[in-house]
């Protein structure tokens, strides 16, 4: 998304001479700790989902994650590929978690290994759905410092923005550079149905500098079965 | 048309002309360097190389597809209506490109900067042949052609530093101002209408609205300037018809508005009275389309199409070629044979038949169909592994590694040019070039991970440069015989057409070279990367990677570039036969 942006900056301040007011939903709007808490309601309601992975200025020492998709399914499943750049090569990386185990189909090899998700700078993937450690909960503890922005359309679908912040140790999956820092939080959620569409979090993940994710999530309701390979 | 001599506004039109031949030509070398920051861009790893070869071989294609048609349709419709409308499709392609989110619409975008682009060239070929009188073409002609080398030449460098300073997308971004330049430069050297013909009509303001509106709305619909797609009142024009897959963006309502406008504006077009002066002669061009071969050239890139799906959109890690191959090689084959078929019985056909009898004509494409190959896969694999070896992640250590063999290459031409000034020298001259380039690149194809850092004693400079400078120097060399070779062999008012077909040639032998060279030299990398352990083994605690792990894994990645040269080896080789075989002079033998 703002790699989008910032591409498309120039080009938008020639456009957009007139400015387009985003004064979204307004008067029926419920605080932002009662949407956030709707949000997981639902989040905590799926069998399972699908995510894409998008990043923005990750660099680190190691191979870090930069991007990917899949699914994810209850209780603590994900597979999909990872984007992985090393040295700044960048590989597909598909992989399967199961509760806190995980496999790989490292870069140029045709099998899955089990290895430590640490390898590529995460912790257990499959958390990502866990109620008590996944994103749900981050809705959870954002809540007590959340605001509104502007509202805005992502594909046409109009969405309440609301902004906060979480310790970075609280983010599930992902690393955490610098514990000193909290992890800025950008949550879109459909009003009309209280799902969250996506997440967007800028922190110091794999370095000190600021990088930032963005989580798409869609597939609300479906079912999934993820099982270990064999 | 002019009988006598050039005069100064023909030699501006040329220029301007020639400039975009320039812009036109770069830009097939472009994404040369630019490659790893356009798959890291759209998420694609290294693992799947064969996948991005299109943006290379998709450019190649529309680029050959119109070369041989748009001679024909800028005799009849004009020479400014056509060059302005490849300039536009070039620029099109390059809007596409530059806003692209999916590698399919990436490609889409090449293909169609593609059409606009080779299309320049035979419109200035055509130039020349009205300014100049036939005995005088040599020179203009030569610029043309030159100036295609030289695009090989600044391409790759051009690309390097417009990723190192803005990012890959800035290169197809710039080409919208080049391009601008050059249609206003060309206009303004253009002939005016004389005066009762432009007075003649009025001006045709419904079909500038709806040019404007349609043209507008594209451009909303592919920028997509986050405060409109994402606004909370603007946003419902960016909501997909489509949600997701690659083509999503082209179904939001803008974009549709925008293509309701465009064909409204083509319909327009095709339909105002007389009484109105036209923008596009879309009547004109429709008569024009029924009388020149399109089905010739729809034949030739759908065969070349066939080539570029068989190769890249294989598992590169099971096999060579797609799955798809055993449908797709007949069905080029089947292409081929009514291209042939349509040759015989076409009333206009997409080659004059004229032009490829001669032995040295017909030869001098055989050769260059092998240059190409060789020359494609040298200027792609050499930065890889620049890349793989000494330049981790750096565009422009690995431009400064090839641009030992790009500076070879215009020298080589000269070079060429200067020992084929008295005919009959094009056969061995060519295969010498040819030989050179062969040796060079054999060479190559056992450099070792350390062979870009090795120096002689002493010295600033190692073998791996004197073979970069060679393999440049033979494959520069051998072009200038090669043009001379089909321009001895065919009549003087066939040197345009024969010329163009060299550059086809030499195009097709890149794209049929990047496409396959990359698909063997990848499937063997999965081979040898087949044999490696586990890193979890290798590694002494158990990680994912380790140096150890690393070294192995570059050393099946060098083994995939030793492949591709040792293939470019092998086609200059190849190239070199050809050139002995079938340039020599009749009365030589």
């Amino acid at each position: 998304m703002a790699a989008r942006r910032r591409l498309l900056a120039p080009a938008s301040n020639l456009l957009l001479a007139a400015g387009i007011s985003a004064c979204g939903g307004g008067a029926h709007r419920p605080a932002p700790s009662a949407l956030l808490r709707s949000a997981r309601a639902s989040l905590d309601q799926t069998p399972a989902l699908r995510f894409s992975l998008t990043s923005v200025g990750v660099s680190g020492p190691g191979a870090d994650l930069v991007g990917g998709a899949g699914e994810l399914a209850r209780p603590g499943s994900l597979e999909g590929t990872f984007q992985v750049s090393t040295s700044g090569i960048q590989v597909g990386v598909k992989v399967i978690a199961i509760g806190s185990r995980f496999w790989a189909v490292l870069p140029f090899r045709s099998t899955y290994s089990r290895v430590d998700p640490a390898q590529f700078g995460l912790t257990d993937p499959g958390e990502l759905l866990s109620p008590t450690r996944g994103l749900a909960n981050l809705l959870t503890d954002m809540a007590g410092n959340a605001r509104y922005e502007a509202s805005v359309r992502l594909g046409g679908e109009l969405l309440y923005v609301v902004s906060g912040t979480v310790a970075g140790s609280m983010v599930p999956v992902l690393p955490d550079a610098d514990p000193s820092r909290p992890v800025h939080l950008t949550v879109y959620v459909d009003p009309t149905t209280d799902q969250v569409r996506q997440v967007t979090l800028a922190g110091p993940f794999t370095s000190s500098r600021t990088s930032r994710y963005a989580v798409r999530l869609s597939g609300y309701g479906t079912h999934a079965t993820i099982s270990p390979p064999g | 048309m002019h009988a006598v001599a050039a005069d100064r506004r023909d030699r501006r039109r040329l220029a301007f002309a020639a400039t975009g031949v320039l812009v036109a030509a770069a830009d097939t070398y472009v994404v040369v360097i630019a490659l790893p920051a356009i798959m890291d861009g759209l998420g694609i790893g290294i693992d799947h190389l064969q996948q991005t070869t299109p943006i290379i071989s998709g450019y190649l294609l529309g680029y050959v597809a119109v070369l041989p048609l748009i001679g024909h349709l800028s005799d009849r419709v004009g020479r400014r209506p056509v060059l302005l409308g490849c300039l536009s499709a070039f620029a099109a392609g390059s809007l596409v490109t530059a806003t692209a989110s999916s590698l399919a619409l990436l490609v889409a975008g090449r293909a169609l900067a593609g059409l606009g682009g080779g299309g320049l060239v035979p419109v200035t070929l055509a130039l020349v042949a009205d300014g100049w009188p036939v005995e005088r073409r040599g020179l203009p002609l030569g610029v043309v052609s030159g100036v295609q080398e030289l695009g090989s030449v600044l391409g790759p460098l051009y690309g390097a530093a417009v990723v190192a300073l803005a990012g890959w997308r800035w290169i197809f971004w710039l080409n919208l101002p080049l391009t601008a330049a050059v249609a206003l430069g060309y206009s303004s050297a253009h002939p005016r209408r004389s005066g009762a013909a432009a007075r003649a009509g009025r001006r045709d303001l419904p079909g500038a609205a709806l040019l404007t509106a349609g043209l507008a709305a594209l451009v909303l619909a592919l920028v997509a300037p986050a405060p409109l797609a994402d606004g909370v009142d603007t946003g419902v024009l960016y909501a997909p018809a489509i949600a997701s897959g690659p083509w999503s963006v082209l179904t939001t309502p803008v974009a549709l508005i925008a293509f309701g406008c465009l064909v409204a504006f083509l319909a327009w077009e095709a339909s105002a009275p007389r009484s109105i002066r036209a923008l596009v002669p879309v009547r004109a061009l429709l008569r024009t389309l029924a009388a020149v071969d399109l089905a010739g050239a729809a034949l030739l890139a759908g065969a070349l199409g066939c080539v570029v799906v068989a190769f890249s959109t294989t598992d590169a890690s099971r096999q060579v070629v797609a799955p798809s191959a055993p449908l797709l090689g007949p069905a080029a084959l089947l292409l081929v044979a009514g291209l042939l078929w349509r040759q015989r019985r076409a009333p206009t056909p997409l080659l004059d038949p004229a032009v490829l009898r001669p032995r040295r004509a017909w030869g001098a494409c055989a050769a260059s169909l092998a240059i190409g190959a060789g020359l494609m896969a040298t200027l792609v694999d050499v930065p890889f592994f620049a890349r793989a070896t000494i330049f981790p992640g750096s565009q422009l250590g690995a431009a400064a590694v090839l641009l030992r063999f790009l500076v070879a290459v215009p020298a080589g031409a000269v070079l060429g040019g200067w020992l084929v000034r008295r005919p009959g020298r094009e056969a061995p001259v060519a295969a010498a070039g040819m030989l050179l380039a062969a040796a060079a690149l054999a060479a190559m194809a056992t450099w070792p991970a350390s062979a870009l850092s090795a120096h002689f004693g002493g010295l600033p400079f190692g073998a791996s440069d004197v073979e970069l400078v060679a393999a440049g120097l033979g494959f520069g060399s051998a072009i200038a015989p090669v043009n001379a070779a089909v321009l001895a062999a065919v009549p003087a008012r066939l040197h345009g057409l024969a010329t163009s077909l060299v550059v086809v040639a030499r195009s097709v032998g890149m794209l049929v070279g990047i496409s396959a060279l990359t698909a063997v030299a990848l499937h063997r990398f999965y081979l040898a990367a087949r044999r490696i352990p586990s890193p979890l083994r290798i590694c002494p605690s158990g990680e994912a990677t380790c140096p150890a792990y690393q070294r192995l894994e570059t050393a099946a990645v060098l083994r995939e570039l030793h492949t591709v040269f040792a293939g470019a080896a092998a086609c200059a080789g190849l190239g070199a036969l050809l050139a002995l075989a079938l340039l020599r002079t009749p009365d030589a033998r």
